[in-house]
Formats: structure tokens, sequence, C-alpha cells
């Protein structure tokens, strides 16, 4: 069971810190153009290339998940495992707008669980499309996990 | 060539387009809406409710999208892996994915490089929305997995290949 466990807290980590890499990496990439180049074309087609290239290695970081996620032996455990230690975190991005929201209307006051480069950063659409995404992946997974150990279970 | 691969992988890519229309709709929606019962009044008049109801639906669909891909996941590993289901689903996933992660970088492309004609052939419901951001996200995430599924598969399958050519040359020495 430790072996799950690291690979899927591993996973996590890595899966945060690329958000945030990305987030500091788009702001360094915005400032060196605006102050080189001011604003043309040219300032925002190197941060399209650089979303692009992100976007990319998030469904490699997914295909990891999926290629190592089989390996191990599927148990009701595993099952859990896997969703509370990434179905989790993922849902706290995919409800990122809707925090956006509620805070707007309760005048500015964010919830503190919630680090403020992601909130306030400019690309809350995107890590909730993420969070999204990667969450209904693990919820049909979880899902298909569990019918398949009651099943086998049962015989 | 089976095809049972190339009817689930078509399959699969028109129900995956017809959710990106269902999420694109919500935006028309949520504006008829606003208009019909909130017209005039800023956002603090605005009820909790309208917005839940608009960040459910935005929320639902995008669950629903990361189903399919946990389904093309589940299902796409049963079939047998061969080069070619590999170049299949490269082509049949694969390429729709990259049309929708270039959408921001070929609209940036587009006057410089006289690309008027490929912009033509991209329907308008895809990069005139407000959801641009997030076709971009999904088709991207769904490119870089497929990319690396599609070496990975080759990769077995260049393995597979070595290995049957190694044990028909053994009895061959043998002889000799």
């Amino acid at each position: 069971m430790k072996k799950p466990l690291a690979f899927y807290v591993g996973w996590t980590v890595t899966f945060i810190f690329s958000l945030k890499l990305y987030s500091y990496a788009d702001l360094w990439l915005m400032d060196y153009m605006s102050r080189n180049y001011g604003s043309s074309w040219i300032n925002s087609f190197p941060r399209s290339l650089l979303e692009f290239s992100f976007l990319i290695i998030i469904g490699i970081l997914l295909f990891l998940l999926v290629y190592f996620g089989f390996r191990f032996e599927p148990t009701r455990k595993s099952a859990m495992l896997e969703f509370v230690i990434i179905g989790i975190p993922v849902f706290g991005l995919a409800l990122l707008p809707l925090m956006n929201h509620l805070a707007y209307l309760n005048h500015f006051h964010y919830p503190e669980f919630f680090p403020t480069w992601l909130y306030r950063s400019p690309f809350t659409r995107t890590y909730a499309a993420i969070g999204g995404l990667l969450f209904g992946y693990e919820l049909l997974l979880f899902i298909i996990r569990m019918v398949k150990c009651t099943a086998r279970v049962r015989v | 060539m089976n095809k049972k691969p190339l009817v689930f992988y078509i399959g699969w890519d028109v129900i995956f387009i017809v959710s990106l229309k269902i999420y694109d709709l919500r935006d028309i929606y949520l504006i008829s809406y606003i208009k019909e019962n909130y017209a005039g009044k800023t956002i603090y008049d605005l009820s909790i409710l309208p917005i839940l109801h608009v960040i459910l639906i935005e929320l639902g669909v995008l669950i629903i999208i990361g189903a399919l891909i946990a389904l093309l996941v589940y299902i796409g590993f049963q079939f047998k892996s061969t080069w070619k289901s590999a170049l299949l689903e490269l082509a049949a996933i694969g390429i729709p994915s990259f049309c929708l992660a270039t959408l921001t970088l070929v609209r940036h492309l587009v006057p410089y490089a006289n690309w008027y004609s490929y912009w033509q052939y991209c329907p308008k419901w895809l990069y005139y929305s407000s959801s641009t951001q997030t076709y971009v996200t999904i088709g991207g995430i769904l490119l870089g997995y497929e990319l690396l599924l599609f070496i990975f598969r080759i990769v077995k399958c260049a393995k597979k290949a070595d290995t049957l050519s190694e044990d028909e040359s053994l009895p061959e020495r043998e002889e000799e």
C-alpha cells in the first residue's frame, strides 16, 4: 500500500508545482515581453506558446497517472486512496470560479484556506477547467473500480 | 483491422464535440437569463442563484468531459495495441484535440501568416466564444495524453516486433 500512496502524493505535489511554475513563468514572460517589445502580437504569442506547452505537460502527467495507476492492484483501498489524494485537490481547483463569485458578493473576502496565487491568478478559468476534467476522470474511474471490486467480492 | 476501435473513437469524437457545444450554450443561456430577469441591475443585485446555476452547469459539463476521458482510457486500453490502432487513436482523437489546443495560437498567426483560408473552416462558436480558453485547455490536455500514449504504444510494438524477429532467427542459427 506504500507504493500507491507515495505515487499519488508525488503526483499531486508535481501537479501543484507545475501549476505554480506556469503561473510564475507566465508573469515573468509577460513582464519581459512588455519591457522589450511593447504591446504587439509578439507580446502575446509566446504566452500562448507557453500555455500550449504547459497543457501538454498536464496531459503527460495525466498519462503517467493512467499508466502507473492501472499497474497497482485494484482494491477498494487503492481506489479510495486515489480518489482522496487526487480527486479532492482537483475538485478544489474546479470550484475556483464559484469561490471567486462568492468572494465578489462578499466584498472580496476570500476563503483563507485557498492559496492567493490560485484565485487571484489570470488563469483561474484554465485551472478550473483542468480541475473539472481531472475530477470527472477520477470520479468515473472510482465508480468503475468500486463496482468491479464489489462484483469480485460477490463471485 | 478490427472495426470496433474505429466505431468507438468516432462515437467518442461525436459525443465530445456535442458536450463542447453544450458547454458553449451555457453562455447564451446566462446572457439571456440575466437580460430577462436582471436588466439594469449591478452584480450586487443579482441573487446567488443564477450564478450558482451557471457555475454548476459549467462544472457539470467539465466533469462529463473528464468522465469521457476516463471512458476513452478504460476502453482504449482494452483494444489490442498495434501500430494501426495507435495511429487510428492519434488521428481520431489527437488531431481534433490539436485543433482545439492551437485555437489561440492560430488566432495570433492568422493576420501575419495569411491563414485566413484555414481559419474560415473553423466553426465560429469555437473561436468567438468566451469559452475558447476552456476549449484550449481541454484540447491541450488531451493532446499531451494522446502524444505520450502514441509514443508508448509505438515503442511497445517495436519491442514486440524485435522479440518476434529474434525468435524467428533462432531456429536458423540452430540449423547452421
